[in-house]
């Protein structure tokens, strides 16, 4: 297996670690301060990317032991045991048993341990302590453990399991030197610690278990842990096994159970039965039944209305923070990139090039761009919620009314963060481990009402509505409607996925909530770079493309009028827009409609932009709707009826409401779920749901005399 | 499939879903999915283990093996449980 970098990683040249380099692999419970310990140790010298073919997020680093050698990091999912219950903890599971090819067997193990509570952390901690890889045990949160005066004795671990202890406390890089000369040490070797199996169930294991091993024995898997786990393995998508290897681990795991009734229980009783004999020699428990800080902020956050309460007041100041502190911001980018493009008009000489620079490249980008100080915000309060320990209480709390639409806790993060953009919304659905409870997340994300719909709203509302002559509430009940139409969207859509698309069973909320803890900004502030960064690249390129092609398609083929309407109405564009005429004439919209919706494909936001253009009004601005808002109410059909009557505009704002037109939600949702199937049925269903409801708008609208 | 542990019933055995807030019990038998079971023994809900329940408003919160796990009222039904302390 080749030990080079993955070509799924991507990242900086500074990141590139020699082939020889010694692989580590982090590994432990989540919530037990994994992710701490592999900053520690790499700084900022990590990539981040993901394993092909499944959307598990892979971290390596570079870091370095006490005299200065090169360590390869591999940061794996975290999970309470080898026998894979979702895609991530099959990742686990494949990486240290060395049957991935993207990634190297790791030569040797660190495995985190939450001192707090050793012995849940402890079950995973042995699994790995039998594959015969040397390991490392962290130790870590050593303090939490003396605040609550537990008394660990990490000589008697050591002995007891056969592997270096290394009591640390991370986040204060306690522990840290040690653990480096740990893992610079020569005489690393494999623990000899085993799990006495009860000798009955032993001989069950090996009269079933061999023949897998024989019949493996032509393949790279060979290690009896590995038929064991595979064994265990419950949903065949994950385990990697062909058609004819799945039917074989069938029969095995069918005649073990006639064999020997019970014994996936009888190895977890096993297993924890020896645990608790390490425990008993190594940790003294306090009796005291004082309930904890966690305890008593428990009793709050999760209770049967003060919890509501405050997740409600969260949600509300994330609200605010998003759409109000976000605009200065977001107003210095919109001016810096039309500076940009200023700047260019003055130095490039008029033609097709520099119409594409300034209105393809520039605007498309800019367009993008402009959204970051939003997600910023998302991604931060996202980070806090997680690094103190309040987002598990979230997804607890959500579980009752989630479930009801098929949905689980999980999922409200991701719903919620789609409200200011389906595609970091849609990345943070990873969370869930349920791939059905998943995919119904991603399907529906789209249809919360996102940032980039609110200049679409915006202009409607201000087309429908004249500001002089309605108070500001009846503008903001129309807003408020379109997100509750949108909301609703969500929850009926969910409903009927579950109901009728994706049959089976929602997994059931069985959920670690961790201790509170302090968050540490370095943290948070590092998985803001990291998120953030993915979304530009994902986003930023494709939109680059499609402003590249809408332009093309609203310049070409030149037509002799210097008038900018005259000209998108013979391009292709207006073109394609007269072609779709007929389609949309029952929504009661015109070409120019036709042409606006087909560029607002690439975004929603564009619509307002070719409305500018194709009704020949300089931009100036979301911040400024008067002029156009002023044309579009002047605009006539070839009959003299006004185009912009209130029912086309609230047509529009519905059509806006559930279609899809995003090309950025779009790529992520098939890299997502690795196929085209899913975003193109997303794309129909949405789109679908668009045109019936603004048709329906209309048309009803337009029989009760509207 | 149904991973119900070989023990007799019990008379005294209850879901955990009915314990009260407080009390503290014994993890009898799971019922249910052998996935969702099995991922209950992992998480420390093996036979044999102390249970203390913190909230019970439907979901149920618990202590067990050293931290805190979440419930949900579906899952926590299917947890059999001896009380081991007597009703204050």
């Amino acid at each position: 297996m080749s030990a080079g970098p993955s070509p799924s990683t991507s990242g900086a040249a500074t990141t590139d670690v020699p082939a020889a380099a010694k692989v580590f692999a982090l590994v432990g419970n989540p919530n037990c301060g994994k992710t701490t310990i592999f900053n520690a140790l790499t700084g900022l010298r990590q990539k981040v990317g993901n394993y092909p073919g499944v959307t598990v997020e892979r971290k390596e680093g570079t870091a370095f032991g006490q005299h200065g050698e090169n360590f390869r990091l591999i940061d794996l999912p975290g999970a309470y045991s080898l026998s894979a219950r979702s895609p991530d903890e099959a990742v686990l599971r494949d990486v240290l048993l060395g049957r991935r090819a993207d990634t190297p067997k790791p030569d040797a193990v660190i495995c985190v341990v939450d001192a707090s509570n050793p012995e849940r952390n402890l079950y995973l901690a042995t699994q790995i302590l039998e594959l015969g890889i040397p390991t490392i045990i962290a130790l870590n949160m050593i303090d939490v453990a003396e605040s609550r005066d537990v008394v660990l004795d990490a000589k008697v671990l050591a002995a007891k399991l056969d592997a270096p202890v290394i009591p640390m406390q991370a986040n204060a890089r306690v522990g840290l030197i040690e653990l480096k000369m740990a893992m610079t040490r020569d005489d690393l070797s494999a623990s000899t610690y085993r799990t006495t199996i009860p000798s009955e169930l032993e001989a069950a294991l090996i009269k079933h278990v061999p023949a897998l091993e024989k019949w493996d024995g032509e393949t790279r898997r060979s290690h009896k842990w590995e038929a064991l786990y595979l064994l265990g393995e419950h949903d065949p998508a994950h385990s990697g096994l062909s058609e004819s290897e799945r039917t074989r681990y069938r029969d095995a795991r069918r005649k073990l159970e006639e064999g020997f009734s019970g014994w996936e229980e009888t190895l977890v009783a096993t297993r924890y039965d020896s645990i608790h004999a390490i425990c008993k020699e190594a940790i003294t428990h306090p009796h005291s039944d004082q309930p904890t800080l966690t305890d008593r902020l428990d009793s709050f956050l999760l209770h049967r209305f003060w919890g509501w309460a405050t997740l409600l007041t969260v949600m509300t100041v994330l609200f605010s923070l998003i759409f109000s502190y976000a605009d200065m911001p977001m107003g210095w980018i919109e001016s810096g990139f039309e500076a940009l493009s200023g700047w260019v008009r003055t130095v490039m000489p008029p033609g097709d090039l520099r119409d594409l620079i300034t209105d393809g490249v520039i605007a498309g980008v800019g367009g993008v761009v402009i959204f970051l100080p939003q997600i910023l915000i998302l991604f931060f309060f996202i980070g806090l919620m997680e690094d103190t320990g309040y987002m598990a209480r979230i997804a607890f709390i959500m579980d009752r009314l989630m479930s009801k639409v098929g949905l689980n806790g999980k999922s409200f993060i991701p719903l919620l963060s789609s409200y200011a953009c389906a595609v970091p919304g849609i990345m943070a659905a990873r969370t869930i481990e349920s791939p059905k409870d998943r995919l119904i997340t991603i399907l529906v994300a789209p249809l919360t009402s996102c940032s980039a719909r609110l200049p679409v709203y915006l202009l409607m509302i201000a087309t429908l509505v004249p500001s002089e002559k309605v108070p500001v509430l009846t503008k903001v009940s129309f807003m408020l409607g379109l997100y509750v139409l949108g909301t609703l969207g969500v929850f009926v859509f969910a409903w009927l996925f579950n109901r009728f698309l994706l049959r089976g069973k929602s997994t059931p909320m069985i959920l670690e909530l961790p201790s509170y803890k302090a968050p540490t900004f370095k943290a948070i502030l590092l998985h803001m770079w990291e998120r953030t960064r993915i979304f530009i690249r994902r986003a930023g390129t494709i939109i680059l493309g499609i402003s590249i092609l809408l332009w093309f398609l609203a310049t070409y083929p030149k037509h002799e009028s210097d008038d900018t309407g005259t000209q998108i109405e013979h391009s292709f564009a207006g073109r394609m827009g007269k072609t779709i005429e007929p389609a949309i004439r029952p929504l009661g919209y015109n070409w120019e409609m036709g042409v606006s919706l087909i560029a607002s494909f690439a975004a929603r936001e564009v619509f307002v932009s070719a409305m500018s253009v194709i009704y020949n009004v300089e931009d100036t601005g979301d911040e400024d709707l008067q002029p156009l808002r002023q044309r579009l109410l002047a605009a006539n059909h070839h009959d003299g009826r006004p185009v912009f009557t209130p029912l086309v505009c609230l047509s529009v704002m519905v059509f806006y409401v559930f279609a899809m037109q995003c090309m950025s939600t779009v790529a992520v949702v098939k890299r997502e779920t690795n196929s085209w199937r899913w975003p193109l049925f997303q794309f129909v269903y949405m789109t679908a749901t668009a045109y019936l409801a603004a048709l329906a708008v209309y048309q009803i609208g337009s029989r009760l005399g509207y | 499939m149904s991973c119900a542990h070989q023990n007799p019933p019990s008379p005294c055995s209850v879901s955990l879903g009915e314990l009260p807030k407080g009390r503290v019990a014994r993890v009898f038998r799971l019922e249910g999915e052998a996935v969702a079971c099995q991922r209950l023994r992992e998480m420390g809900f093996c036979e044999m283990a102390e249970v203390k329940v913190l909230t019970n408003q439907g979901p149920v919160v618990c202590q067990v093996c050293g931290s805190k796990v979440g419930l949900s009222k579906e899952i926590a039904d299917a947890v059999y449980v001896e009380p081991v302390e007597p009703v204050a």
